[in-house]
């Protein structure tokens, strides 16, 4: 209870500086625009060509790729700015102040930056997913629904995960940018159904790095897609159980990772 | 001319100085190609398509994909970030005190880069490219044909981003290079070749520099372009480099004027 009131004092002070700087508000949402808008365009230069992609059609691959932008930003609201930022603090012996505070260390970590800027993918996220349900003709049922809101909290909470994991390797690794462009690179995998790649590939973004569980198996349960080229059909459910263990070891190792830091000291 | 020599050399040794970063850009050149040929597997594995250009095949994709992930190495520089950290933390200020010209200095630091990135970044792709998956050969007088046009597309991206990194003058913020980048993908024709564009982003992507850069080199290596067409196109190249060379030199002009160095 204390910490969300805390939350959202921080927040509120955050969002005020953010109006304070108008004009830096605006370009860092038309940037995030122009990338979204051409991973969008370009889907669609190809799947108006092609028709279809490994039986996934555009409005399919849009769906994919609009789970996975929601699930980001969501994430990326707390996770994305303190986290990619541990190499600073860990660096700088900023981080004592989160171990001083008398709150978890992480919660305070993650409360002090961030980055409404996200919540604008929300809002085209929105958007593409209203454009895809009009041309998909999904038969929606309560369960449907609720498996979307979950599957894409899953989603969030897996890509989470992954920020937090790379936060942590800032306490043993000096260049944490480095560990998050590496894994970063990896979600370009996503933005096609996975099953046009060999089957390692597919096994690698299913059980070792799961960014799978983010869009790829949700979806095939949404759109009533068989699973017969699974490697479980059961697999399409797995993302909300796949996105809590996942958050569950980061933060363990996270708690190893801050009672490993020593300060800078001096 | 020889400090200007030294100011490459310089670079390039920079470059062998940031080895984790070099992992990272290497790795991720690999799975970004790796994504672009199983995509175009999956999309073409059909048989072969009709285009504006006429019937392209697997292999014809194949190599177009190898082409533009090796020469993405040349035309993915750093100018952008480099002047914006220079006008940041003040740099500046000494740079302009040497007897050097800025845009110079700078264009030769993006040199040895290119250096570093044609033998440690271009070449794993190549033979990737040639173990692998199997890469066209162009006939001698296309390849130099590209290799001229590719020279002139390093010297466009230059002065591309040599203009937005002046704009930091302004605004200090990071934003021109994801902009610059994402937009460039697409209607370089980097990642889709242009025959596959509906006509209204043809007609778009004719009036940009942007094509010059990747859609034409790759398209005179697979030799789709006449020998008329090709000195069309190189006049083209020319004609941005002069547009482009004016317009550095006006924003210089209004920037250095305006310019506020920071810090006390």
């Amino acid at each position: 209870m204390r910490t969300i009131k805390l939350s959202l004092k921080f927040y509120g002070a955050a969002l005020k500086s953010m109006l304070e700087y108008r004009l830096v508000t605006l370009v860092d949402i038309s940037t995030m625009i122009i990338v979204f808008g051409v991973g969008y365009l370009s889907t669609w230069i190809l799947l108006s060509k092609f028709q279809s992609i490994q039986g996934w059609t555009l409005y399919e691959v849009f769906l994919l790729f609009n789970i996975n932008m929601v699930a980001s930003g969501i994430s990326g609201f707390a996770f994305s700015w303190p986290m990619r930022g541990m190499e600073q603090m860990v660096q700088s012996g900023d981080f004592d102040m989160a171990l001083i505070r008398p709150m978890n260390p992480l919660t305070f970590t993650l409360i002090g930056r961030p980055n409404f800027t996200s919540f604008a993918s929300l809002i085209l996220g929105a958007g593409v997913f209203v454009l895809c349900f009009t041309h998909l003709a999904i038969h929606f049922t309560v369960l449907k629904v609720i498996f979307l809101v979950v599957a894409i909290l899953g989603a969030a909470l897996i890509q989470s995960a992954i920020l937090v994991f790379v936060g942590t390797m800032s306490f043993w690794v000096v260049k944490n940018t480095a560990t998050y462009s590496l894994i970063n690179s990896l979600n370009n995998f996503i933005d096609y159904p996975i099953t046009i790649y060999a089957t390692g590939i597919q096994a690698f973004l299913t059980f070792v790095v799961p960014i799978a569980f983010m869009n790829f198996y949700p979806a095939h349960y949404f759109l009533d897609k068989t699973g017969e080229n699974l490697f479980f059909p059961a697999l399409q459910y797995g993302t909300p159980l796949v996105g809590i263990a996942l958050f569950i070891v980061a933060y363990q190792l996270w708690r190893i990772g801050v009672n490993k830091y020593e300060s800078t000291g001096s | 001319m020889k400090k200007y020599l030294k100011f490459i050399q310089l670079s390039f040794k920079n470059g062998l100085a940031y080895r984790v970063e070099y992992f990272v850009g290497t790795f991720r050149n690999l799975v970004i190609l790796l994504v672009q040929l199983c995509v175009w597997r999956a999309l073409l594995s059909a048989g072969p398509v009709t285009t504006s250009a006429g019937v392209v095949t697997l292999k014809e994709m194949t190599t177009y994909v190898l082409i533009s992930s090796m020469i993405s190495t040349l035309l993915t520089v750093n100018v952008i970030s480099d002047m914006n950290d220079r006008i940041r933390n003040g740099q500046i200020a000494i740079d302009l005190m040497k007897p050097v010209n800025f845009q110079t200095y700078t264009f030769c630091n993006m040199l040895g880069q290119n250096m570093f990135s044609f033998l440690f970044q271009l070449l794993p792709i190549l033979a990737v490219g040639l173990i692998f998956v199997g890469l066209s050969f162009p006939t001698p007088q296309n390849f130099l044909l590209f290799c001229l046009t590719l020279v002139n597309a390093i010297i466009i991206m230059f002065l591309i981003n040599y203009a937005m990194g002046l704009i930091a003058f302004w605004y200090l913020r990071g934003w021109q290079n994801t902009i610059l980048w994402t937009l460039n993908r697409l209607f370089s024709g980097a990642t889709i070749p242009l025959w596959f564009f509906p006509s209204v982003l043809v007609t778009i992507s004719n009036f940009l520099p942007l094509r010059l850069m990747y859609f034409v080199p790759i398209s005179v290596y697979l030799g789709q372009v006449t020998p008329i067409d090709c000195l069309n196109l190189i006049l083209q190249q020319f004609l941005w480099i002069g547009i482009l060379y004016l317009l550095t030199k006006v924003v210089w002009r209004t920037a250095i004027n305006k310019l506020v160095i920071q810090g006390g």
